[in-house]
């Protein structure tokens, strides 16, 4: 047998799941779209841009859509921050920095379900520690997952807090891969500390980690399950994204039509995220696998 | 208001004991337990033994096709997931394997393999090409070499892939809620959340549940932890 034959044959399990369970899907989707598509197994009947109009009619989408650009804005620089702090202070290798270089990841694999019972129950008024502690301190307790004005923000910061053990291993990283030599022969010619930074660290640093806002961009807009658990979209409206939404229409209201419109808008507004990211951050060099 | 203190001053087991003694099938929380060992194993060792083949494969593509396949493999995994609930709901329907365990498992490894043949593809990278040559000039044929040479050296990479897969598997909760509708057959983290809705909520019962729930994937995760991150660390560089 061909060698390179064989090697596409190995690959093959895994891209069929690929295509079964992304490929097609996606597809289905972009259809259903345009389907007044049935709860049941039948198939439907064209409806042109019916489900369109409807969800762009509706209300409740423009504030969805808000909320999922407030919810990824918020979550980009934070998890653009945090982690390029947390990194410098890992960066120096005594023994303790190394132990928390491997354990940092224990938040990103505790099971979402835990997270948001913990986080509820952490921040509720009269039980919850943050609040007893409030009001030991004299203050008015703050109810910041009850409060439309706060609970937002409240799950930003939750997801953050989950997100940033995996962004600073990335830019931690990229921080250890950049040559010491550099940072000595700039000393050498006099660069001061914030100087050898933006022209040395940061640049060479962003040909390494340039995907990363991207990754953080897709991953905080596809997050379900920690808002679920913790708010619901609620109070209100106010943290209801557009995946929120799409589960909503699908599996509460049972309207399949507009939960696939929702989700065609979304596919294309990531797509051209996308596409602008690529065409203008991408670093000219070629990375290998 | 009830009068709270920071610390809790009465030591007690009797949530554990309450969730692992349930009254109804809604709250059977030792059947949530054991749903969920049985998914997250038959997801592992699928996902662990498409990624190995699939990783080999990939590992000995000429540079070009491996660049490309290297790095769609990878996208998958940035895939919004949130846009297919709907066609993964009906073509599971179709099949008529809706709310059952198959669908999810099917479903979580192909959640899981793409990137972990990716992250495989790199320990595969690794092993030196005269190790496979020597194998074929003593007459082993590939299927061989790839089980008797090339297997045992990347063991590591392979129990790395299987402890994410199992971990990831574990802690799902958004396809479970779409697939699963049996309280019979909740997995774990779906059970757990079904405590959260009721009128009243146990606070002191859904927080031993957590802690149950967290407690196999801190205990699969602690002994990987540092090739986890290191495996992490190389890959995220490459690109």
């Amino acid at each position: 047998m061909n060698k390179q034959w064989r090697n596409y044959l190995l690959l093959l399990p895994v891209a069929l799941f690929v295509i079964i369970v992304f490929a097609y899907p996606i597809i289905k989707t972009f259809q259903y779209s345009f389907y007044e598509v049935p709860f049941g197994l039948d198939k439907g009947e064209f409806i042109g841009l019916s489900n369109f109009k409807k969800v762009f009619s509706d209300g409740e989408f423009w504030v969805r859509l808000k909320n999922t650009i407030f919810w990824t804005l918020y979550n980009l620089i934070l998890q653009l921050v945090l982690p390029l702090l947390v990194a410098f202070i890992l960066l120096k290798r005594t023994w303790l920095n190394k132990l928390t270089q491997s354990l940092i990841l224990l938040p990103w694999i505790v099971p979402a379900v835990a997270i948001a019972v913990v986080f509820r129950l952490f921040l509720l008024p009269g039980l919850g520690y943050a609040n007893t502690l409030i009001s030991t301190l004299g203050f008015n307790q703050i109810d910041f997952l009850g409060n439309s004005s706060l609970a937002m923000i409240t799950l930003v910061f939750i997801n953050t807090w989950k997100f940033v053990p995996f962004g600073t291993l990335v830019v931690l990283a990229a921080l250890q891969s950049i040559p010491q030599e550099n940072y000595e022969a700039a000393q050498i010619d006099g660069a001061g500390a914030w100087q050898r930074f933006t022209k040395i660290t940061l640049p060479l640093m962003a040909q390494k980690i340039w995907f990363l806002p991207f990754l953080s961009i897709v991953w905080n807009f596809n997050v379900f399950d920690l808002i679920w658990l913790t708010t619901q979209g609620g109070p209100g409206l106010s943290t209801e994204t557009l995946p929120i939404g799409i589960f909503r229409y699908a599996f509460r209201t049972f309207q399949f039509g507009k939960a696939a419109a929702t989700a065609t808008v979304a596919i294309l507004g990531l797509a051209i995220i996308g596409i602008l990211y690529f065409k203008f951050a991408i670093p000219e060099k070629e990375g290998v696998n | 208001m009830t009068s709270t203190k920071f610390f809790p001053d009465k030591f007690t087991i009797k949530n554990y004991y309450k969730l692992f003694h349930p009254k109804t099938p809604v709250r059977d929380f030792p059947q949530f337990i054991k749903n969920s060992f049985k998914v997250s194993l038959i997801t592992t060792i699928f996902s662990t033994i498409i990624s190995i083949l699939g990783a080999y494969g990939l590992s000995n593509l000429e540079l070009k096709p491996k660049i490309t396949i290297g790095r769609s493999l990878l996208f998958i995994y940035l895939f919004p997931t949130s846009v297919i609930l709907i066609p993964i709901y009906k073509m599971f329907a179709n099949m008529g394997i809706l709310n059952t365990h198959l669908s999810l498992i099917i479903m979580y490894i192909a959640l899981t393999a793409p990137f972990t043949t990716w992250l495989l593809a790199s320990f595969f990278d690794g092993i030196p090409n005269s190790l496979e040559e020597a194998a074929y000039v003593d007459g082993a044929n590939w299927i061989q070499t790839l089980f008797k040479v090339i297997i045992p050296l990347v063991t590591p990479g392979i129990i790395t892939i299987a402890a994410y897969t199992f971990i990831y598997s574990w802690g799902e909760y958004t396809f479970s809620l779409v697939l699963l509708t049996s309280s019979s057959l909740k997995t774990a983290p779906l059970g757990l959340a079904t405590f959260t809705t009721e009128q009243y909520i146990e606070w002191g019962l859904l927080l031993s549940g957590s802690i149950i729930v967290s407690f196999p994937v801190i205990l699969l995760f602690l002994p990987f932890a540092k090739k986890f991150a290191s495996g992490l660390m190389s890959g995220a560089v490459k690109y």
